[in-house]
């Protein structure tokens, strides 16, 4: 069957992301920072292509109001199977800010206005079940502040029941 | 809510084989939960907002997730400078 021009976005209109993130996101600057939770590299690797980087294309949080966090110190490596060409990566010093990310335990959680947690095979081994990552969330629920999960990363959110049970 | 499916984590499971550990499941975890989850299709983009709460359900949902969460933290749409 031959292509239609327009069915496919139509049927999907999701799926031009792209566009919308370099122009729009573009100039969206976030008020304060976004505490992003990835997960220690042992196996698997954050899924960073689009759902780490995805947040953090706001330029003003890749610049500085974004902190990287793991559940351990060693440095952050993005999957090998979703990794793309250095050249291709928007954002400045990303390498170097997922060799420097800091231990959860070790963050200042009533700094940050969110938390976002992403996704990655990674996220089954060491968000949960995890204290540390149990007490940010409940701190950012308990708080009022904006929670956000994706992926295997929402196997974060099993850690407060209580919180999130009834949540949609 | 929404996360990754029972049913990708298992085709993944079967393309990598047995070494391809998935410890725990995100859907099996937060319906054991007592969590609202849903879902779409395996590879369909699914973003929900609850108030404070906004999942997406795969990497195809990222940027879709992105634009709702900032929106969520700011109050104002990132695609309108209004």
């Amino acid at each position: 069957m031959r292509f239609k021009p327009g069915a496919f976005a139509s049927v999907t209109p999701t799926h031009n992301p792209r566009i919308i993130h370099e122009s729009a996101l573009h100039h969206f600057q976030l008020r304060d920072g976004v505490l992003v939770l990835g997960m220690s590299p042992i196996l698997t690797g954050i899924w960073s292509n689009v759902e780490l980087r995805s947040i953090l294309r706001a330029p003003r949080a890749a610049r500085s109001s974004t902190i990287l966090t793991a559940i351990r110190t060693s440095p952050t490596r993005p999957s090998p199977r979703t990794w793309s060409a250095r050249a291709s990566c928007p954002i400045p010093n990303w390498f170097a800010r997922l060799d420097t990310t800091l231990k959860l335990s070790d963050v200042d959680l009533s700094r940050y206005d969110a938390v976002h947690v992403a996704g990655g095979r990674g996220a089954t081994f060491d968000l949960f079940p995890s204290e540390d990552v149990a007490r940010a969330l409940e701190h950012f629920w308990a708080e009022e502040k904006v929670v956000g999960a994706i992926c295997h990363g929402a196997i974060a959110l099993e850690i407060s029941p209580a919180a999130f049970a009834g949540a949609r | 809510m929404t996360g990754y499916t029972l049913e990708g984590d298992q085709e993944l499971q079967r393309m990598f084989g047995k070494d391809f550990l998935i410890p725990n499941y995100p859907q099996t975890v937060l319906e054991k939960a007592g969590s609202s989850y849903s879902r779409v299709g395996k590879d369909d983009p699914y973003v929900i907002r609850d108030g404070k709460l906004v999942t997406g359900q795969n990497q195809q949902s990222a940027s879709e997730y992105a634009l709702v969460l900032l929106r969520a933290i700011s109050g104002k749409s990132p695609v309108s400078e209004a």
